[in-house]
C-alpha cells in the first residue's frame, strides 16, 4: 500500500508512542503545569523527604529519624538561613496548664474561642492531646526551655525557648539540627521544591522535584512532609487572599516564604482552608527597624495603645495580633503603647524593657505626658484627657467604662517617668490559612480524601487559627504536626 | 618655525606646522583621557579631522576648535570602559583572576571558604564594619554566604535592609 499509512501499523506505533511518553516521565495531574522537556538527575530514595527546616520541618525531620526512617531535610535557602520564620520567632510554646484533662479541655475551649468558632475542633483536641508530651520531647533532644509562666488572660502557660525574647530560637533548631544528624538525616541546602512527584499508576507522591543551583534534581521518597511555612512573602498570594494592600505592610518573618507548598500541593488536588481576607492572617504592630523582634507583645495586654489623635482604639487585653490589626485602620497607620513606672517595674514591663534594649531600639522615657504626648505625635490635651478618663474607669483590673472598655488587665497609667514604645506599625507574621489536613497530617484533597504519601506540617496547614490566636499556638502546633507528620510519613512502605 | 608659521594666516596646518598638529593631538588626548578614558581611535579621527579643515588664522582657530572638541568629549561622555565596574572586575584590578574564586567550574557560586582565604574571618570583617549601627558582619545570621549581599557580576545589595531598613 504505497502512498498510504498502514492502519496496523500506525496503531501499534502509535500506542508504543503513547505508552512510552506516559511513562517516561512521572508528572504532575494539575492542568496548567509547565511541560518538562527531559528529565532531570534522579537521587537514590529515600524514605522520607521533609521540605522546610523551621520548627515543623525539623519536628518531622527527626521524628521520622526517630521511627527508623532514611530521611532527607531539604531548604530553599542557604545554610546559614535554614529555620524560616521560626528562627525569627519569640519562641513562645503554648500548653495547657498541666498534663490532666481537664486542663486539656480549657485550652481547647481557649483556641476555639480565639479563632471565632472557626477552628477544626478534630486538630485543637490532637494538639491538646500531643502538646505537653511533645515539649517534654524537645527538652529530651537538647532544647532549652525556660520554666512555663501563666499565660494571662488565657487559661494556657507558655515556655519560651531560652533565654527568651526572640533569643531563643536559634540556639533550640541548632539543637534540633544536631539531633538530626545523629540520625543520619541527609541536609541539602539551595533545593527550591517546585513540583511534586506524583506516581501515575498509584497516584501517590513519590517525591518532589527541586531547583539547585546546577540545575532540576528529582529527590525520590516513600513520603513527603510539605514544613515549607506560609505565604507571608509572596505579594500576589498577599493581593489574592487577604486583600488588595496587603503586600503593603512589612513582613515580619522570612521573605522567601512564599507559599511554595500551598502552591505544589494545590497543582495535584490538595485542598485549601480558611484562606480569605484580614481573619486570615496574624499582623503585629512592630518597630519598623526590627519588624520581628521589635514586637512588644509580652507587655501589651497590660498596656494601653494610643493612636495619633491621643486616644486609645481596642481593648488592649483582646492581645496583640487583635491590637496588629487595629493599627491599620488607625490615623497614620502607627500607634504608641504607653505605660508608667509602676507597669515598667512589674515582670511583663522589664521584661519588655530588656528586649528593647537588646535589639537597640528606643524606648522613650519621659517626666510628664506633656512630653510624651511631643514625642508619640499626638495632641497633649487629649492625651492627658485619655490618661486621666481611663484611670477613672480602672476598678481592680478591669476598666469596663472606659473607652472602649478593657476586659481585663488594666492597670492606671499614673506614676513618673512615662515610658512608650513608638512607632507600632502593622507587620505581617503568618499567614492562617493553609493545606487540609487530618490528625494525621495527611494532605487531604478539598472532598476530604487524602493524598497518600503527602504529609504537611507547620504554618503550610490550615483550620488551627482564624482571626487571631493564643500566643505560643503557632511553635506548638508546628512541634505537634511536625512530630506527628515524620513519624506516619516514616511507617509508609 | 612656530613663529612663521603663525603669521601665514593662509597656511594649512599639515603643510605648515606639525608642531601646531602636535600640540593640538597632545591637548585633545589628555582632554580625552581626562574625561572619558576611552579608547584612542576617536580621538585620532577628530584630531586629524581638525588639522584638515584648519585653514585661517592658526591661534584662533587652535583654541575654537580645542574648545568645541572638548566640548564634544564631555557631551558624549560614556561610562568609563577601564575602570572596574563589578565586585569581580574589582578582584580582577587588583590582579586576580576568574580562577581564583571560581577555580575551573564556570559560571558558579563562590563559596564562603573561598573568599575567606583572603579575606581571613568573619569576625576580622566584623572589626573592620563596627562602626556602622547595625554591623553587617556581626548578625543574627552568623555564616552568611558573602555572596549574599557581594555579587560579583552585578550591583551590589544590602540584605540587612530588605527587613531592617536602609540604617
Amino acid at each position: 500500500m504505497s502512498g498510504t499509512i498502514d492502519r496496523r501499523k500506525f496503531i501499534k506505533y502509535g500506542l508504543v508512542t503513547g505508552a512510552a511518553f506516559g511513562v517516561s516521565r512521572l508528572s504532575v495531574m494539575g492542568a496548567n503545569a509547565a511541560e518538562f522537556v527531559g528529565s532531570p538527575p534522579l537521587s537514590e530514595t529515600f524514605d522520607v523527604i521533609v521540605a522546610g527546616t523551621g520548627m515543623a520541618g525539623m519536628s518531622a525531620a527527626v521524628s521520622a529519624g526517630e521511627n527508623g526512617a532514611k530521611v532527607l531535610l531539604l531548604d530553599k535557602q542557604q545554610q546559614a538561613l535554614a529555620g524560616g520564620s521560626s528562627a525569627l520567632a519569640l519562641g513562645g510554646f503554648s500548653l495547657p496548664e498541666a498534663d490532666t484533662a481537664g486542663a486539656r479541655q480549657l485550652f481547647v475551649d481557649e483556641y476555639i474561642k480565639k479563632s471565632g468558632g472557626r477552628a477544626d475542633r478534630a486538630l485543637i483536641q490532637f494538639l491538646a492531646e500531643n502538646v505537653t508530651r511533645d515539649i517534654d520531647w524537645l527538652t529530651g533532644l537538647g532544647a532549652n526551655l525556660m520554666e512555663a509562666m501563666p499565660a494571662r488572660p488565657y487559661r494556657t502557660i507558655s515556655r519560651q525557648a531560652a533565654p527568651g525574647s526572640f533569643r531563643g530560637m536559634p540556639s533550640l533548631l541548632a539543637a534540633m539540627h544536631t539531633a538530626a544528624k545523629k540520625l543520619g538525616v541527609a541536609e541539602v541546602y539551595r533545593a527550591k521544591a517546585k513540583v511534586l512527584l506524583v506516581d501515575s499508576a498509584t497516584g501517590r507522591v513519590v517525591g518532589l522535584r527541586a531547583s539547585t543551583p546546577s540545575g532540576l534534581f528529582d529527590y525520590r521518597a516513600k513520603a513527603t512532609v510539605l514544613a515549607t511555612g506560609g505565604y507571608c512573602g509572596n505579594p500576589k498570594m498577599l493581593e489574592q487572599w487577604i486583600g488588595p494592600n496587603a503586600d503593603e505592610s512589612v513582613v515580619r518573618g522570612a521573605k522567601w516564604l512564599t507559599g511554595d507548598g500551598l502552591r505544589m500541593a494545590e497543582e495535584i488536588g490538595a485542598g485549601l482552608i480558611q484562606m480569605g481576607g484580614l481573619d486570615s492572617i496574624h499582623v503585629a504592630g512592630v518597630s519598623p527597624k526590627n519588624p520581628a523582634s521589635g514586637q512588644p507583645s509580652v507587655v501589651l495586654p497590660y498596656v494601653i495603645g494610643i493612636n495619633k489623635l491621643g486616644q486609645r482604639f481596642i481593648d488592649e487585653s483582646l492581645g496583640y495580633v487583635s491590637l496588629g490589626k487595629a493599627i491599620i485602620d488607625q490615623p497614620g497607620a502607627e500607634v504608641a503603647l504607653v505605660f508608667d513606672q509602676a507597669m515598667a517595674e512589674t515582670t511583663p514591663g522589664k521584661s519588655v524593657i530588656d528586649q528593647y534594649t537588646n535589639f537597640k531600639l528606643d524606648i522613650i522615657k519621659v517626666e510628664t505626658l506633656e512630653e510624651l504626648a511631643g514625642r508619640i505625635g499626638c495632641p497633649a490635651a487629649a492625651l492627658v484627657e485619655t490618661i486621666t478618663k481611663f484611670n477613672a474607669a480602672v476598678k481592680g483590673d478591669k476598666a469596663p467604662t472606659a473607652t472602649p472598655p478593657k476586659a481585663a488587665l488594666a492597670s492606671k497609667v499614673e506614676r513618673a517617668p512615662f515610658y512608650a514604645l513608638y512607632p507600632l506599625k502593622p507587620g505581617l507574621t503568618q499567614t492562617f490559612g493553609g493545606l487540609r489536613i487530618n490528625a494525621g497530617c495527611q494532605v487531604l484533597e478539598t472532598d476530604g480524601t487524602p493524598i497518600r504519601g503527602l504529609y504537611a506540617a507547620g504554618e503550610v496547614t490550615g483550620g488551627f487559627f482564624s482571626i487571631d490566636y493564643v500566643g505560643g499556638g503557632s511553635l506548638s502546633r508546628c512541634v505537634v504536626t511536625g512530630r506527628a507528620a515524620g513519624k506516619n510519613a516514616a511507617k509508609e512502605t | 618655525m612656530a613663529t612663521k608659521c603663525l603669521k601665514n594666516a593662509n597656511a594649512s596646518l599639515i603643510s605648515c606646522c606639525p608642531l601646531r598638529s602636535i600640540f593640538l593631538d597632545s591637548l585633545f588626548s589628555l582632554l580625552y583621557i581626562r574625561t572619558i578614558q576611552s579608547n584612542f581611535l576617536p580621538l585620532l579621527a577628530s584630531g586629524t579631522v581638525v588639522m584638515l579643515v584648519s585653514r585661517r588664522r592658526a591661534l584662533i582657530e587652535t583654541v575654537v576648535l580645542g574648545a568645541v572638541l572638548l566640548g564634544a568629549c564631555l557631551a558624549v561622555a560614556q561610562p568609563q570602559a577601564g575602570k572596574p565596574a563589578w565586585l569581580a572586575d574589582k578582584h580582577v584590578a587588583s590582579g586576580l583572576t576568574c580562577a581564583s574564586c571560581h577555580g575551573d567550574a564556570r559560571p558558579s557560586d563562590v563559596a564562603l571558604d573561598t573568599c575567606l582565604s583572603c579575606h581571613v574571618s568573619y569576625q576580622e570583617l566584623a572589626r573592620k564594619t563596627a562602626s556602622r549601627p547595625r554591623n553587617p558582619h556581626d548578625s543574627h545570621y552568623p555564616g552568611l554566604e558573602c555572596t549574599t549581599c557581594h555579587h560579583g557580576h552585578q550591583k551590589e545589595e544590602n540584605f540587612c535592609a530588605g527587613c531592617h531598613g536602609q540604617d
